[in-house]
């Protein structure tokens, strides 16, 4: 069943030693907080990786499963009186099937009506989610109070426990989106993004493969969302708003369109600017706008991507080595 | 009745300024089969600016619309010819994604320059409020209504009765057809960018006195402007003004009657689902849809 | 040789004891405030005139010596409204920078989020938000330095049964803000006598609200309550003229700035607004205690940004007063927990905003009993305090 090859496995060591070394360097927990953020949105960028940069499906609208995720699991908890595993596992399943019955009637859309439906979709989130104020406290007090995660009667609260459920869970998602793309049904899906039309000469069944890669990327923007209920333990609907699922197509685009390990990178650039430049948040649309224009223009494979391929070529072309040219391209998606 | 009456003049107001919204998006699409995400900034930029000129820098109305205007036709422009033109990879996807791009630009761009605050601009002089019993049309309704009017007999003229109006539509119908007559495809793609860019602000600046001018109601603008344009038929004129008027209904309608709390998220709705059932919309302007 | 040693030794001594000296006095000199403001968003006009009032009281405190003896240094961050970048932000403040005391933030759903926070990182928390929610349960880190929502809508409430009306309609925004004050409204009217007729409600970017007023008064109240802020207010304010709504309008604390009535012009005129004393000094009653204090600041703040200070300027003031009063009550060091203790034994402070006394029950400060709020009504264009 696993399908890892020692490609992935190598980034997925590199990021393990990072995370723990991280851990002890961090000189607060302000900067662990950082750091656990980074990995929820992570998650996030990574699901939006496998949607978007692997099989070209444009989603605007993050920021509803995010949120939807998010609410689940504060419902399932507080209302329902779930444990919060359960509630985290709802989340997820509330996610990935709502992705699953909304991606049929939408994924038979081009990509432009795509973009504006998903984008839509946001928006319509977004006001759902402050005004239905039974489900969600609206804006106004919102979701508070809530319990933290406990996994077999430990109690997780706060950054130095969530950092590793957190980074754990980003883990997990990277290898098992791995795993799906180096697998038959990933290479289907990168066809899908090259040409639908000669995907489906093929004999791939195009809509039924994009419907799944729709709904399993969803229910993991599910997850990212219950890990951010209950690292936060109180939140509004303030913090699911569209910008949100700019910021997350950001961190896709800064990182990779063709690595899920890029969806990392993406995530700690996108969050951690914000903290490391005062005066950011004047600019930030501004340079947010700029850099997204000029990444799709000069970069549209993702600006790390961009990097790495071009370090990569320069190496090639001093060391001349056909062999390494042959395990390259295979290795290339 | 007369409540009936007077929010059917609530809804003209706001279906107006959907109607051009989704005019200049149609155009654009028409031209370069590009949906401009970036839409509803123009609209927003063209608040923003003539408020700011006005309130501010104490600018004669007249001559802040016109400036802001210029200014917005300009950014239009320059997206199109320096941006969108320029792209390494040209598809759907990338042509999408920049123009999203370029609209946190322009919103950007107008914190940096004008600022974050709510700026409200005086209404139009020149006319007044009609009164008819009970019911009354503000003066900056009929404005509104009057720029509608003029806008759509102006591009009706431009693209039925002159060269550059048929230049345009053989361009869309057909480019190589249209390069091998001698038009230039990229100029015909920047006169509808200008043309999208200068009705929007056009907009913009009109419901500004109304709904007040701020960096981030472009988003409203441009989702509304896009359910007209859809709901009527992308591309297709009459049917962005019957879209506008029709969501500016439902809007309406919303508040009035049923709830004022999800108004927008009705009308959103509406866009989706018309997306997923009826793609060309109402009058209908065929449009591929997936193989 | 040995007086060679000795001459050195004393010497060492003497710089060592400098530099003791001066670590202490360092330590001394100064208190570190960190300030979470909404500077960007829907709340932006929040946060402005409380970042321009902020810099212009701890100029002046520092040139006369700052609180007693103690310099003051504050760092401000803008969380955007956003809760994830304010939890962020607060951890930055307290953890990295190592700030005494916490202003902030402005917005009721960042402030319950920072709540418990406050207590589990041990650091005091001057709240600028109106949410009863904040202090009620009390966190005894957690204070409140503004006129919360309950206490408003008290006084408002009291003042419309004592001019006799009984019936009301209310308009409210569907943003936080509005939605805080609709279930206090709806929560405290049978305490006053007052039925709530109608309850509708306006999104803060619709432009015409038309619909919702006219279904108001169809159902004949005494008085529309209006509760948000601007642009939505002003134009409810308009439409309501032009359809001859013909009672009278009374709005909420959202709108106490000059705006409204520029934004307003005619059809503002006769109506209500709830608001802190800053609005108008003058034309508040002369026994009043907090008179001197809002007619300097609103002086103030005019000469040196040469525009009318918003009403809520007065929040940062008052809560550099509340907090001076407290820190002429630390004795020995000054920790974050000794600030804590003397902000809970502030008693009687006179702010712009009222009287302020806080207890280890109520970290609120003022009550209804303080009177946070005047009734001002529009009379040819300018705000008039009623008794």
């Amino acid at each position: 069943m696993t399908t890892i090859p020692s490609s992935e496995i190598k980034p997925a060591l590199a990021v393990v030693i990072l995370v723990i070394v991280a851990y002890f360097l961090a000189p607060t927990d302000f900067h662990l907080t950082v750091l656990t953020i980074v990995a929820i949105h992570g998650i996030a960028a990574v699901a939006l990786t496998l949607a978007f940069g692997y099989a070209g499906l444009i989603s605007l609208g993050s920021s509803a499963f995010f949120g939807l995720g998010a609410y689940t699991a504060a419902f399932a908890v507080q209302k329902m009186g779930l444990p919060s595993l359960v509630g985290l596992l709802m989340g997820v399943l509330v996610c990935g099937t709502t992705g699953y019955l909304l991606a049929r009637p939408l994924l038979r859309l081009n990509s432009h009506y795509l973009a504006m439906a998903t984008l839509a979709l946001g928006v319509v989130a977004y006001i759902v989610y402050g005004q239905a104020r039974p489900f969600t406290g609206g804006l106004d007090p919102g979701i508070f109070g809530l319990e933290p995660l406990q996994i077999f009667g430990f109690k997780l609260a706060g950054p130095r426990q969530m950092y590793w459920v957190c980074w754990g869970a980003l883990l997990i998602s990277c290898l098992a989106g791995a795993n799906l793309v180096h697998s038959a049904r990933g290479r289907a899906m990168r066809a899908l993004r090259t040409s639908e039309v000669a995907t489906s000469c093929l004999g791939v069944d195009t809509v039924g493969l994009r419907v799944m890669v729709f709904a399993l990327s969803s229910s993991l923007i599910g997850l990212a969302g219950g890990l951010y209920a209950f690292f936060m333990r109180s939140f509004a609907a303030s913090a699911f708003d569209p910008g949100l699922s700019i910021d997350i197509l950001m961190m896709v685009l800064i990182g990779s369109m063709s690595t899920l390990w890029g969806a990392v990178v993406g995530a700690l650039v996108i969050t951690v600017l914000p903290n490391l430049l005062e005066g950011f948040e004047h600019y930030k649309l501004l340079v947010f706008g700029l850099a997204m224009v000029a990444v799709m223009v000069f970069f549209p494979n993702g600006l790390v991507q961009s990097i790495v391929d071009a370090f990569k070529a320069a190496v090639l072309r001093r060391s001349g080595s056909v062999a390494t040219d042959d395990a390259e391209r295979r290795a290339a998606p | 009745m007369d409540q009936l009456l007077q929010n059917a003049i609530s809804a003209l107001a706001a279906g107006a300024i959907y109607s051009i919204a989704a005019l200049g998006f149609g155009v654009v699409y028409n031209a370069t089969k590009v949906m401009n995400f970036a839409h509803g900034e123009f609209l927003m930029m063209g608040a923003l600016i003539s408020a700011a000129l006005v309130n501010s820098a104490g600018v004669q109305v007249v001559l802040a619309v016109a400036i802001a205007s210029v200014i917005v036709t300009l950014l239009g422009i320059i997206l199109d010819r320096y941006v969108i033109q320029m792209a390494v990879r040209k598809t759907v996807l990338t042509a999408v994604m920049i123009t999203i791009g370029a609209g946190i630009a322009f919103r950007g761009l107008m914190v940096v320059t004008v600022g974050r605050d709510m700026l409200f601009p005086p209404a139009f002089e020149g006319i007044k409020t009609v009164t008819v019993g009970s019911i009354y049309l503000p003066s900056q309704v009929i404005w509104i209504l009057l720029l509608l009017a003029a806008l759509s007999v102006a591009l009706a003229y431009l693209f039925s009765s002159t060269r550059l109006g048929k230049a345009m539509r053989a361009a869309s119908d057909n480019p190589r057809a249209a390069m091998l007559c001698g038009i230039d495809i990229r100029a015909m793609s920047l006169v509808a960018f200008a043309i999208a860019a200068s009705t929007g602000a056009l907009a913009g600046a009109f419901v500004a006195p109304i709904s007040s001018a701020f960096y981030e109601s472009g988003l409203f603008f441009g989702l509304k402007g896009f359910a007209a344009a859809m709901l009527g038929g992308l591309g297709n004129p009459i049917g962005a003004v019957l879209g506008g008027m029709l969501i500016g209904l439902i809007e309406t309608g919303s508040a009035g009657y049923v709830t004022s709390v999800f108004k927008d998220a009705i009308a959103l709705g509406l866009l989706i689902l018309v997306l997923i059932v009826k793609p060309d919309g109402l009058l209908g302007r065929a449009e591929a849809k997936r193989v | 040789m040995k007086l060679k040693i000795e001459h050195l030794a004393s010497k060492l001594i003497l710089v060592i004891a400098a530099l003791v000296l001066a670590a202490t006095a360092t330590a001394q000199d100064k208190i570190k405030i960190g300030v979470l403001f909404a500077l960007g968003g829907t709340m932006a006009f929040l946060g402005e005139p409380q970042q321009n009032t902020l810099k212009m009281l701890v100029d002046e405190k520092n040139a006369k010596g700052g609180f007693s003896g103690r310099k003051i240094e504050y760092i401000v961050y803008d969380t955007e409204g956003n809760g994830t970048k304010a939890v962020q932000q607060f951890r930055r403040l307290v953890e990295s920078d190592k700030v005494d005391v916490v202003f902030g933030p402005n917005t009721t759903a960042e402030a319950l989020l920072i709540k418990p926070l406050a207590s589990e990182l041990q650091i005091p928390m001057m709240s600028f938000s109106g949410g009863e929610e904040v202090v009620v349960p009390v966190n005894p880190w957690v204070f409140q330095a503004v006129p919360n929502n309950r206490s408003v809508i008290n006084h408002f409430y009291d003042y419309l049964q004592k001019q006799g009306h009984k019936k009301v309609g209310l308009l409210t925004a569907t943003d936080a803000f509005g939605q805080g004050a609709l279930n206090t409204l709806k929560q405290l009217a049978s305490n006053y006598g007052i039925t709530v007729v109608s309850t509708e409600e306006f999104g803060n970017k619709d432009t015409d609200m038309t619909p919702q007023i006219l279904k108001i008064k169809s159902v004949n109240p005494d008085v529309m309550i209006v509760w948000g802020l601007n642009p939505g207010p002003s134009i409810i304010m308009r439409n309501a003229k032009a359809v001859n709504f013909g009672k009278p309008i009374f709005n909420g604390n959202g709108v106490a700035s000059p705006q409204f009535i520029a934004q307003t012009g005619e059809a503002g005129e006769g109506s209500w607004v709830s608001s802190p004393r800053l609005l108008s000094p003058d034309t508040l009653q002369s026994n009043d205690p907090a008179k001197p204090l809002v007619k300097k600041l609103f002086t103030d703040y005019s000469d040196k940004y040469k525009k009318e200070p918003a009403a809520f300027a007065a929040i940062p003031h008052d809560a550099l007063l509340v907090l001076d009063a407290a820190m002429n009550k630390v004795q020995g060091a000054l920790t974050r927990k000794a600030i804590r203790d003397a902000l809970e034994g502030v008693t009687n402070v006179v702010g712009a905003n009222g009287t302020y006394t806080f207890s280890a029950e109520n970290h609120s400060g003022l009550d209804s009993k303080s009177q946070p709020m005047v009734m001002m009504k529009i009379i040819n264009g300018k705000f008039i305090a009623q008794p």
